[in-house]
């Protein structure tokens, strides 16, 4: 145990000074900071522009919007819904906007349009309305109603979508996007550097001297655990990062809908910690198995691509979360932490499912770092050759073979 | 305590699918002694000493390493300095070494003090904080020696431990190797240089094609394969001595070789050369060929048979 954490930490703080980790733990999340600034600041100037969308009309059955208050030129008050729709089938108005009766009570509005409507035309709405309360007064105006004047549900004709509060369906769908997208980042960096470490060790002939120091095992936990903490401390760092950015935008009904529920991101955890000891063993095996760190990318990047899989069949999630495809995909060991990422946000997955996969996955996790270290112990010493499938097969009955023995030994 | 087997190796094969890198070789090794590894490039020296660290298994026989098989608790006793060179490059050298100290079961400061110690004694002791890329490559050799004897090991194994050094470092090497030799540490070392051999080894072992070729006492090899001849200094025709069969200048032009007809003794050439008016000695000794000759005799005389 002792030379494993002697191990793991070397390796951890010979790879946490390597000045690719600390771009990607640092300078990722300030890079990504500095561009959601830009990006709000942009939208909150440039996207208030409202030509795109052409005359806007509205059906005031509230009473609320008063002639004395100055319209924009392009708003068009229509009697009734029935000409405002017919004015938006026939296109001489983009959108319209229905205050219903109750509207001082509830504040609840819609908005008809066959695509979409801009934000920058939301808000324009919006502050149309509040100062036409203002002006009005009525006695029995909420404050709440001149503080936040419209809750506003769009119907899009054209799509048959209903966005009611947008974002916290953007939110949801958001959310296992963002994080598979930081497993994948946190498991390639640190299986990277695992794969490095192991190529050099084995050209500058230092695993000669390692190895007969420690075995195999040994080294093969001491990095898997090193390198792990280190890809955990560039997940803690980003997400320190993306709870500023959340903290700091405290306006954006995107950023404040992100799902974040503790339950989901505790699951997050344990699959990112599960799937990142699978991918690991399995990079330091190639590691071990192939000549030059080139030809062994070539390998892992084929493992990543198995293990992104379910990013690329996202639309099969969305629609259907419980199909065969996404439950298969969310019990295959390599792919079950994405999927389970993708899947838990869209609906309850059943538990047995969730139990079984994790089962899975940590099965699959033993066996592979077993298997690489014996990878290790032959493919290590073999310079400028790279391992033969047969020669693999070989290391791994030798291992089970030196594993019965020691076992009885030990018996 | 001395003569106790400290490595022991019996009937060992191992082959690289067709071909018989080793090949039913048998040894041993005993406590407190520089035993010399010899042998051409190719001869399967390396595979030995990685067989002899467990880092490759034999086909058949076996191995005992300082009284069984290796195990972790031995690996911690015994010291290995590979042939080609390895360390981490971007670590700076008190770091490097109090990792691999740590990892054969030294304290951190114990590593550490120990470190620094032969860091100064290897005229290394301002470079301790400078990264291993940043040093030539005599300094690494020098700081991966360290690394082979920082835990005090019983047992040292070296491959090649001077190739690439020059004669400074080489003697500084040397040095220490002797004393730690003298302090009781046994020393497996493999070298091509013979003259090393000659002046530092116990015992050796010389193999060709993974068979052994010679085993013994340093001296009583050398012995063993001098041939009937005497080396003379000084003045006079020496072929004209009774019982001289050859003679042949060395190549310095002012040392010969008498070599000797049969069933005469470098005694009677002596009591011969003192009577004779003629000739002047200044000094006269025993034809033991260099290790070097018998290499060349040994291992070339079998690649013609080849």
């Amino acid at each position: 145990m002792r030379k494993i954490w002697l191990i793991a930490r070397r390796e951890y703080w010979y790879n946490f000074r390597r000045r690719s980790f600390l771009f990607t733990a640092f300078g990722v999340p300030l890079f990504t900071f500095f561009m959601m600034f830009v990006v709000f600041a942009i939208s909150d100037t440039t996207f208030t522009g409202t030509g795109q969308l052409g005359a806007i009309g509205y059906v005031d059955q509230a009473g609320v919007l008063d002639d004395a208050v100055e319209k924009p030129e392009e708003y068009q008050a229509f009697p009734d819904l029935e000409s405002a729709h017919a004015a938006l089938l026939e296109g001489s108005i983009g959108a319209y906007f229905v205050l219903p009766g109750d509207f001082l009570k509830t504040g609840v509005a819609e908005a008809y349009t066959l695509e979409s409507v801009p934000d920058g035309i939301e808000k324009q709405f919006a502050s149309f309305v509040q100062a036409n309360l203002a002006h009005l007064a009525p006695p029995e105006l909420p404050v709440e109603r001149l503080r936040n004047p419209l809750d506003l549900t769009v119907i899009e004709l054209g799509t048959g979508a209903e966005l009611s509060g947008t974002d916290a369906f953007l939110g949801r769908f958001m959310s296992p996007l963002i994080f598979s997208l930081i497993f994948i980042m946190a498991v390639n960096t640190t299986s990277q550097f695992l794969m490095s470490g192991v190529v050099e060790e084995k050209e500058s002939r230092m695993m000669e001297v390692l190895i007969t120091s420690c075995t195999p095992l040994e080294m093969l936990w001491g990095k898997v655990l090193g390198l792990g903490a280190l890809g955990l401390t560039q997940v803690v760092l980003w997400g320190i990062g993306g709870a500023l950015l959340i903290k700091s935008q405290p306006e954006s009904t995107f950023l404040q809908s992100l799902y974040l529920d503790p339950g989901y991101l505790a699951i997050g955890l344990v699959y990112l910690v599960l799937g990142y000891f699978l991918v690991a063993s399995i990079t330091a095996g190639i590691g071990a198995a192939v000549t030059a760190e080139q030809e062994g990318r070539q390998f892992a990047s084929v493992i990543t691509l198995a293990a992104v899989l379910p990013y690329l069949l996202i639309s099969m999630f969305m629609q259907n979360p419980n199909d065969a495809v996404p439950v298969a995909l969310s019990l295959f060991p390599l792919t079950a932490p994405i999927a389970m990422l993708l899947r838990i946000p869209m609906g309850p997955v059943p538990g047995w499912q969730m139990i079984l996969s994790m089962v899975l996955l940590a099965a699959a996790c033993l066996l592979t770092v077993w298997v690489a270290a014996q990878v290790f112990r032959i493919g290590l010493l073999m310079y400028g050759k790279r391992l033969s499938l047969r020669e693999i097969v070989a290391a791994i009955r030798q291992g089970r073979r030196s594993m019965l023995t020691t076992s009885q030994e030990a018996g | 305590m001395a003569g106790t087997t400290v490595i022991a190796v019996n009937h060992v094969t191992k082959a690289y699918n067709s071909h018989r890198a080793v090949d039913d070789l048998s040894f041993e090794v005993r406590q407190g002694e520089i035993f010399a590894f010899l042998g051409p490039n190719g001869a399967g020296k390396t595979t030995t000493m990685r067989m002899i660290l467990d880092i490759l298994k034999p086909d058949s026989g076996t191995i005992a390493v300082l009284g069984g098989p290796l195990t972790e608790a031995t690996k911690s006793r015994v010291g290995y300095m590979p042939e080609e060179r390895g360390l981490y490059k971007g670590v700076p050298l008190l770091e490097l070494l109090g990792y691999l100290g740590a990892l054969k079961g030294m304290s951190a400061a114990d590593a550490r003090q120990q470190a620094i110690r032969l860091l100064e004694r290897l005229e290394l002791g301002e470079y301790r904080n400078k990264k291993v890329s940043e040093l030539s490559k005599g300094m690494q050799q020098k700081v991966q020696f360290i690394a082979t004897i920082l835990h005090r090991p019983e047992l040292i194994i070296v491959d090649e431990p001077f190739s690439g050094l020059d004669p400074v470092n080489t003697q500084a090497l040397k040095d220490m190797l002797l004393e730690l030799r003298n302090d009781g540490a046994t020393i497996l070392m493999s070298t091509h240089q013979m003259h090393q051999v000659e002046e530092m080894g116990d015992r050796l072992l010389m193999i060709d094609h993974g068979r052994c070729v010679l085993y013994g006492p340093v001296d009583e090899v050398r012995s063993r394969f001098a041939h009937n001849a005497v080396v003379v200094r000084g003045q006079g025709d020496w072929s004209v001595i009774d019982g001289v069969k050859r003679v042949t200048v060395n190549d310095n032009g002012r040392e010969f070789t008498l070599h000797l007809a049969d069933g005469v003794t470098a005694a009677e050439i002596m009591h011969r050369l003192a009577v004779s008016p003629d000739h002047h000695v200044s000094s006269f000794s025993l034809a033991v060929p260099s290790l070097t000759e018998i290499f060349i005799e040994v291992v070339g005389g079998r690649n013609n048979h080849a």
